[in-house]
Order: C-alpha cells, then structure tokens, then sequence
C-alpha cells in the first residue's frame, strides 16, 4: 500500500483523533457491550440465527402476508407480490397493484429485507411496521389501511382469536401491522455456501467461487455490497460513470445481494434480466470498467453462493407468469 | 366514630405512603437509565467516529456497524427524551440533540456514499497506476501516471486548495499524454476517470469526515446531561426533605402507636376480665357461625362444656332455633354495616334440646376475618317474673272488674291520677285531675269532717272508711266510703295516695230504712206499753191505793196516839214511820210505772236480769193475784249480767206473765201456775222462761202467735208478741213458743252474754 511510505508528520491533524479515539474507543467497548463492532473484519458477515420471536404472531403475521382481505378489494395480499415460496419477490420488472396501477419500482425481495438499515428503493422507511403500514395505505398497492384491514378482519372469528392469542386482545391496526413485520422478521435465508465458508468450511466454495469474490472486493463491488445483507446499509447514487437505467431516484439504498440470483430481474426499474447482464452493467455504470465475459462469469459464480434456505428449501427464482399484467422484460 | 377512624387510619397511610414515596426518588433509577442512554448515546457516537475514521482509512470492513451505532444513538435519543417529556423539562435540549442527530446522519450517509467511490477509486488509481500496461507506454506515461496516483494519495491525506490544484494539473498531464484508443486508452481513461472522480470526492469527504469528528452532538448531548443532572438533584434533595419529614412522622407515630398499643392493652384486660368475671355470657365468633371462644356464664346458660368450644364443634348458628335464624342474619347484616348490633330477644337451644329465652347484642370485633363479639343475658328468670305479674295482674284485674269497689290514686298534689272503670258511677277521665272534694256536697255541711280528712292527708296518714257526699253519674248525691294509704317511691318522697272507694248510698239508704223501723217499732213497743198498762190500771190503782189506804191508817193511828193524854209519842213516830213507808211504797210505783211507759230511745246497758225480773213481778203482783194464780220464780243464781235495754227487756217479761194469766183465766181456778225462771246459757247467755198450766197453744200456731195482729184476745192489739221478738231480735237473742209439759205453753228467750252480745258493735267499743 503507497500509504504505508507516508511519514508520520505529513498526516492531516485529525489522525491524531483517530488514534485517540481508537485507543479510547477499545477501552470504552470493554465497558460498552451495547456496540459490537470489529474493525477490520471481513466485509460480509453470515445471516444470523433469526432472533427469538413469538410464534403465534409469525404464524399470524404470516396468515395476514397472505390474506387478500387486507387489500381494498380483496383482491391482493402482500404474498401476491412477494412470494415466500420463490424469492420473496416477484418475476416482473414492476408489479402492478390496485386497479392494475405500475408499482414505481421493481419489488426488493422480502426475504432478509430485515437486515436493511432502509427499506424500499429510495430507503425512505426505516421500519418493517411503517413499510408494512405503508404498503396498505399506498393507493398504488393495497389501496387499504391497516384500520380498514382491521375491521374486515375482525369479522372473522377464527382471526379475532388468533389475534387474542397472539396480542391478548381483539385484532387493532398496531397488532396487525406488528404481527405482518414480525413474521417478516423470520424471513431470513441464513446457511448459504457462502456463510458456511465465512464459517471455516473451507470446501462450501469452489475455488472458481472464492477467485470470484476476490475479483467482487478487487474490482470495489464491495465498496458498497458489504455487511451482513450484502448491501442494504448505506444510500448510493447509481450511474457514476455511465447511466443505469432510469435516472430517478438519483440516490438508492444500495440493495442486498443475498439470494441475488434468483430474484431477477435487477435495478430498481427491473431492467436488467439476468445476473450476467445485471453486473456487467454495474461494472460499467458504477465502476467505469468494462468487464471481460470471464470476469462476469466469475462474479456471478460468487453471486451463486449467496443463496441461502427458508424453511430447509433454497430460495429459487419466481416463476414469471407471463400476464397481460406484468411488463415485459 | 368507627367511620371517621377507618378515614383516618386511610389518610394517615396515605400520608405515610406519599411521603415514603416522595422520600424514595423514584427518578434515582429512571436518571440512571437516562445516564445510561446518554452514555450510550455518546459511546455510540465516538464508535462511529472511530468506524468513519477506519472507514475512510479503508480498515473498515462493512457499515452495518455503523448502522448499529446510529439506531443505538436514536434508541438513546427517544429514551432521553421521554425522560425529559415524562419530567416536563425543557425540551430544547433534547430537541437539538434529536436534530444534531439527524444532521450526524446525514453526514454518515453522505460519508458512506462517498466513502464506497473514494475507497473503490482509490483501489483503482493504486492499482492501474502500477499496471504494468502503462509502463510499456513509455516512462514518461509511466511517470505521470505514477504522479497522478500519488497526487490523488497525497489529497487523500491533506485536502488543502494547494493539494487539489496539484491533483488537476497531474490530471492535466495525464489526460494529455494519454492514449487515447485500444486497451490501453480504455485503461487510461478509466484511471482518469478515477482521478477526477476522486479530485471531487476526497475533498468533500474529507468534510463530511471534519464535520462527523466534529461529533456535532456534543454540544446537546451536554445540554441534556446537564438539564437532566440538575433535575435530579433538585428531585433528590426534595426526597432528602420528605425523608426527613417521614423519619419525624413515623417518630411521631411509633411514639403514639406505643401509647396506644398500652391503652389498648389495658383495655383488651379489662375486657378480658369482663369476660372472664361471668357476669354475663360473652362469645366471639364467626358471623358464619363458628364459636371460637365463650366465657363460663355463656356455657352456662346453654348448657354446653368448654369443651365443646375448644374442639371448635360449637356453632351458634346451630344453637338458634329455625325460626331465629332470619332474625339473625338480619342482625349480622345490620351489624356488618353499622358495626353494632341492638340488643335483641331470641331463643338458644340448650344443649338438652330446651330452650332458653335470651337478650343478645354485638359488635364486630374484625371486620376483615368476620369477628364478632357478643354478649348474652339470661332472660329465664326475667321472662318468669314477667308472667308472674303478667298473671298477677290479670288477677288484680279481674278482682277489679268483679268488684263494686273502685280504685284510685292521688299524686302530691291530692287530684286524681286514676280512677277504675266503675268509680263514681261516671267517666273516671272526667274526674282525673280534680280532688275529691270538688264534687263533695258536704263540705259545708260537714267542715269538721273534711277538716280532720285533710289533716289526715297532710300527715301522710292512711285513713279508713271516710264516708263523704258526692255527686254520682247521674247527678244525684251519692254516698261514698274511701279508704287509702300514701304512696312514698324509692327515696321516701310522697308520691301521692292510693286506695279504694265504693259507693254506699243504698247501703246508706238501707240504713236510714232500718233506722225508720227501728223507731217504729220503738213505737209499737211504747204503744203495747202503753196498753199494757192501760190493761193493769185498775190492779195498779188498787196497787197504788193500798199504801195510801195503809198511809192513812197509819196517819190516823199517829193522830190517835197524839190525842191520847199524854200523848203515846213513840206510838206516833212509828206510825209516822209507816207512813213514810207507804208513801214511798206508792211512789215507788208511781215511778215504776212512768219509767215504763215513757218514751225513751232504747238505750244499752248492763243490769241484773233477774232483779229486773222481780220488778215485773211486783208491777204484775195485783193482775196476778186478781186472777188467782200463783207464781213461782226460779231465778238462777249468780247469773251473769246481761247488757240492752232493761225497760224492753222487762216489757217482754211483763207481756209473757199478761199472756199467761189471761190464758189461765178458762182454766179452773188453783190450777193456775205460772213459773218464771232463769238460767246460764252455755254461750254465756241467759235464758228467761214463762211456763203456763193453761190451754196451750195448737202446735201449729206456734209461730203464728209472733206474728203482727195474731190475737185470740177480744180486747188485744195482736201486737204483743210480734213487738216482743222483735225487741228480742235487736238484742240478738231468740223467742220461741213451745207446749208446756204436762199442760199449758212455755215461752223462752235468750239474750247474749256481754261479750257475745257485743260482738256486733263497734270497733270502737270492742277496742274500749
């Protein structure tokens, strides 16, 4: 590294602070144990075990992701866009909501969307509550409320139950939406081959695999795609060098690459196909680099790795009903 | 009471309460929660000054930790804040903290958007500035590339204008020696590229950087710990008072609980010597039923043993007959609210199955556990007595109602205060109040009378037999008898009198008519008299002429004596004598015959019966003899005397010898017997009889010779013998007829000894 031949007294001031705060900082995080960091750990992290959840509000939440009723015309549940079955997503580019209205952006997955520090596109929602009392409001998806949902349900007797099980009291929208975020909180894809390498098994990768992802931190992929989701925790402005599709939002929250290849198509406007397609215009747009074919092959291979199991079944890539409803590819 | 003491023991608790909590500092865990959030938030904030540091350093592996931090400080945020809204403090602080923290933010998402760039292009720069591509291109491409890559390296350690301008005027030179087609004009473009993205981007990064070190939450972070430490102190030193003031409450408290708790001991002895004095029975129990303790007088009084109470089987609610039970729960529930139950009358079942009649009362002992004590009173004696008089009075009434006799009771002040029913012949409500003397009709008439009754009355004296004149129901006169005693209540003060009173005017009537008779046939009894000694008149005149004849003689002897010369002086006066003699012999007559035929009220004294007798006889001695009869007396001797009146007593005897005679006078003469004799009852009487040698008299007239106008006499009244039972009667002796043996009637009477005879007189004579 050029820096290691710099000399001492040539370095900007606030160093200084930054060796401070590093010898203090230590001394400070054996007394915190509130924040856990590791500086100079590997950029990604393996999915954690899902933290402990009351099962009678994941059921329910899950019963409620799937149930039509929380539309406006009783025509769509949060499943019809997002497939827990599939990908957590859907084979469109942009699904289409109430009254056959585009949704803006191409649907994120759900799965692991809990380990975003934003959600959506834009990262303009900070919880899974919020994102999930949002998604009823917007007239574009659910066209509903979580009051108007509550009240529908609440004619169900079997529900009310459930909902007095689960929150000991008759279904209300805060129950409602915490029992949806709940169960999203469950939909994570923990056991990739790449968490079982970043584990020490050292043959859950191929050797073609592993040359991949040194090539995804030489190339800077990981500049961004990093942490735990893969991405998902910080906001970046796409087409550096080049355009990538549509230009707004000018600044996305960078999304997560865990189970990328199977929750095609890419971009926030679905506009990229294929995993292939997908980097290779992300080396160009983001990095100015114009990535030889082996190159690609090589990172989509790493990118393969990421896939990981809900419910002891790998995530695979949503069947693409070709409908008049879905845009073409 | 039990009210406003339950209200103060509550207020006092509360008090005490209130003050431990205000002396407690409930804000001592909440303040150190908010420290620790403070902490956090600034633990946090140097972790993520560190992290942005290593970031921008390239020693950073991924942001999820910074990510991590920033929730942490927003978590910290929002706790600090409820903390600060849940004290109403000012919020500013808070305020500008929360929006410190949003700036802070920002920054980070703008460090770590461009952070990626700067790391990825320096990756780049570094890497392309040694490709071994460029060195072929000459060494002066080579150079300026490698100068490119250390202007970059050198703004990435000082962003200075100078620094920057360098950087451009490498780029300058690079783009000018470029290549500008094939591989390697991509490369160099790239790198190119590179270069002015990081020309831009390092010195904005190095901003950001600045102003994250800056840690612009400091500032407010103070603010808050400042805000928040004084009003803790503030709270603390509040509670160090309320601790103060609670440790002087309870002082206060602790002093008079001991006091209280002595007093209550003493009164809790006391009550247990009640208990145990058996003076009444006294249990405590269960409202439920169960008995857990009783003192002896309870045992006593149903018949259990202690015993029984001890093995807890005794139950109250099983000693109450069926019907009390109501009663009962009536009283728990009254006594459940009020704490207190009235004294009641009921019925326990003593053990041998008989009951016994019971005055009960209570009050609660223990709310909480249902307790109660109560206490018990034999009411057998009490309910005996009760019926006793119950009878007695019924009794008392009844001899009321039968009797002609009435009640009455004065107060002090002498006016009626009860009367019966039947006083007065009238409403006794109209009289109550008024004294007896405002109906009397002799108060003027007899003042002597009514002045010793008040006499009596004011003495407090009882008094018996007063007979006065009132006026009765229907407005006439009436006689009344009263007779009372004073009344004195239990301190001696008069209370008035009490007594009876009945009304004697019939009885008064009866009197009078007695009376009336009385008189009359005092009359008769003169009349027959009268007759009697029309009848002897002629006998008595040659009775009365003889000594006058004798005295003449006498005189004329005197006379002669005296013309005899010398005079025969001793002859005279002894002639003289006879004369006196005479004289008085013819007065004794005279004398005898006026007493006996004057009219005298009958008058009651002792005499000699059988002198009485022989003065009948001389009275009779000429009608006698005129007829030829002769007259034996057989007068007992050393009889007792007798006590009426001896005048009537001697006109009996004189109609007995009359009655004789004249029947004698059919019978041949010297046959003619008549044999009057006296003799001793064994009752202490005399028993006088007149036995004739006439006629007789038929056995069947031997009752009808007494009655009024019964004669065989052409001359007689037929009055004598009715008169002469009559005046036998009133001296309460017999006369009787009978039929003489061998011949002729014999007619007896008796008359009362002195004692026996007096026995119908007055109280007032027996007691003289």
């Amino acid at each position: 590294m050029p820096r290691s031949s710099l000399a001492l007294d040539s370095w900007p001031p606030y160093l200084g602070a930054l060796l401070t705060v590093v010898l203090f900082g230590g001394a400070l995080m054996s007394a915190a144990q509130t924040i856990s960091s590791s500086p100079g750990a590997d950029p990604i992290t393996p999915i954690p075990a899902p933290a402990k959840l009351d099962p009678l509000r994941v059921s329910l939440g899950e019963q409620l992701f799937h149930d039509a009723r929380l539309s406006h015309d009783n025509a769509r549940s949060c499943g019809s866009c997002h497939d827990t079955h599939t990908n957590g997503a859907s084979a469109n580019a942009q699904d289409r909501g109430a009254q056959g209205l585009l949704l803006p952006f191409n649907t994120p997955t759900v799965f692991n969307a809990a380990l975003n520090f934003r959600l959506n596109w834009e990262g303009n929602i900070r919880s899974l509550e919020r994102e999930a009392e949002e998604g009823l409001r917007n007239p574009a998806a659910m066209a509903s409320s979580a009051e108007e949902a509550v009240v529908k349900i609440s004619a169900d007797a079997a529900m009310v139950q459930r909902f007095r099980d689960a929150y000991g009291r008759a279904p209300d929208a805060a129950a409602l939406v915490n029992a949806i975020a709940t169960y999203e909180r469950s939909l994570l894809t923990p056991g990739s081959r790449f968490d079982q390498w970043l584990g020490g098994e050292t043959s859950a990768i191929s050797p073609e695999e592993l040359s991949g992802y040194l090539l995804f931190k030489s190339l800077g992929c990981i500049s961004c795609h990093q942490g735990v989701n893969v991405g998902g925790n910080l906001f970046q402005r796409h087409g550096i060098f080049h355009a990538l599709g549509t230009p707004e939002p000018e600044l996305v929250r960078v999304p997560s690459l865990r189970n990328v290849t199977a929750t095609a198509p890419y971009f926030h406007d679905g506009s990229a196909a294929t995993p292939t397609e997908a980097v290779t215009k992300m080396g160009l747009a983001q990095l100015d680099r114009v990535l030889t074919d082996q190159q690609v092959s090589s990172i989509v291979a790493f990118l393969e790795t990421l896939t990981g199991f809900y419910r002891g079944r790998s995530v695979m890539p949503a069947t693409a009903p070709p409908t008049a409803d879905t845009v073409p590819r | 009471m039990r009210l406003s003491l339950a209200t103060g023991g509550v207020l006092l608790l509360a008090l005490l309460t209130w003050l431990a909590l205000r002396g407690i500092n409930t804000n001592a865990s909440a303040y150190a929660e908010t420290q620790r959030a403070l902490d956090e938030f600034a633990l946090a904030e140097a972790s993520i000054s560190r992290d942005v540091l290593q970031a921008s350093a390239g020693l950073l592996g991924n942001y999820d930790f910074l990510g991590e931090a920033e929730e942490a400080m927003e978590n910290a945020v929002s706790r600090i804040k409820s903390r600060v809204e849940a004290e109403k403090l000012d919020p500013k602080p808070v305020d500008r903290l929360a929006a410190a923290l949003g700036q802070y933010q920002d920054l980070i998402e703008r460090f770590k958007s461009s952070n990626s760039l700067l790391q990825n292009s320096l990756s780049y720069v570094s890497q392309s500035s040694t490709d071994p591509a460029f060195g072929a291109l000459g060494d002066q491409f080579a150079s300026s590339a490698t100068a490119l890559a250390a202007a970059v390296l050198h703004l990435a350690l000082d962003s200075s204008v100078e620094t920057a301008g360098s950087l451009q005027q490498q780029i300058i030179r690079f783009e000018a020696q470029a290549p500008t087609g094939g591989p390697d004009g991509e490369a160099a473009h790239a790198l190119l590229a590179h270069a002015r993205l990081l020309s831009d981007l390092l010195p904005e990064v190095d901003q950001t950087l600045r102003a994250i070190v800056a840690t612009p939450g400091r500032q407010p972070l103070e603010e808050s710990r400042e805000l928040l430490a004084s009003a803790q102190a503030a709270s603390e030193i509040t509670a160090q008072r309320f601790r103060v003031v609670l440790s002087v409450v309870s002082l206060v408290l602790l002093v008079l609980a001991f006091r209280l708790g002595l007093r209550l001991r003493t009164r809790t002895q006391k009550i247990r010597r009640l208990v145990d004095a058996n003076i009444i029975g006294i249990v405590i129990g269960e409202f439920r039923g169960r008995i857990s303790d009783a003192n002896d007088a309870f045992l006593q009084i149903v018949g259990y043993e202690r015993n029984d109470v001890t093995t807890g089987m005794l139950r109250w609610t099983e000693l109450t007959p069926p019907e009390w039970r109501e009663g009962d729960e009536q009283r728990v529930a009254e006594l459940k609210v009020t704490g207190v139950a009235r004294p009641y009358e009921k019925e326990f079942l003593k053990r041998d199955g008989s009951r016994v009649p019971v005055l009960i009362g209570g009050a609660i002992l223990d709310k909480a556990q249902d307790q109660g004590v109560a206490f018990v009173l034999d009411l057998t004696e009490r309910k005996r007595a009760e019926k006793a008089l119950r009878e007695s009075e019924a009794k008392f009434r009844d001899y009321a109602e039968t009797a002609s006799d009435w009640f009455w009771e004065i107060g002090p002040d002498y006016k009626f205060t009860l009367l019966a029913e039947n006083a007065f012949g009238s409403d006794p409500a109209e009289r109550i109040g008024t004294a007896c003397w405002d109906h009397a009709l002799d108060l003027e008439t007899e003042p002597e009378k009514w002045r010793l009754v008040w006499e009596t009355l004011d003495a407090r004296k009882p008094f018996r037999d007063f007979v006065y004149c009132s006026v009765g129901g229907n407005g006439l006169p009436m006689y009344v008898k009263a007779s009372g005693k004073p009344v004195f209540d239990g301190n001696g003060e008069f209370r008035g009198y009490r007594g009876t009173g009945s009304d004697i005017t019939e009885r008064n009537r009866a009197e009078e008519e007695h009376q009336r008779v009385r008189q009359l046939e005092a009359d008769l009894a003169h009349m027959n008299r009268l007759v009697m000694m029309g009848e002897l008149a002629f006998s008595l005149a040659h009775e009365i002429t003889q000594p006058i004849a004798s005295a003449r003689n006498n005189a004329r002897a005197a006379l002669n004596f005296l013309d005899q010369q010398p005079p025969d002086l001793g002859e005279v006066k002894e002639a003289l004598g006879c004369v006196v003699g005479d004289a008085d012999r013819a007065a004794n007559i005279v004398d005898r015959i006026r007493e006996h035929i004057k009219k005298a009220p009958p008058r009651k004294e002792r005499f000699d019966l059988n002198a009485a007798i022989n003065e009948v006889i001389v009275l009779a001695h000429s009608a006698i003899t005129e007829n030829g009869v002769s007259v034996q007396t057989r007068l007992a001797e050393g009889l007792f005397p007798v006590q009426g009146d001896r005048v009537q007593m001697q006109q009996v005897v004189l109609n007995l010898i009359l009655n004789a005679v004249e029947a004698m006078g059919s019978v041949e003469a010297g046959a003619r017997e008549l044999v009057i004799s006296t003799e001793q009852t064994k009752a202490g009487g005399a028993l006088v009889a007149a036995r004739d040698s006439g006629p007789g008299i038929d056995p069947e007239h031997l009752e009808r010779v007494f009655r009024a106008f019964y004669t065989t006499k052409p001359s007689g009244t037929g009055m004598g013998l009715s008169i002469c039972r009559s005046i036998i009667d009133a001296h309460g002796g017999r006369l009787w007829a009978e039929a003489n043996e061998p011949r002729g009637a014999l007619f007896q009477f008796t008359l009362p000894g002195v004692e026996a005879s007096s026995s119908g007189g007055s109280p007032n004579a027996r007691a003289a």
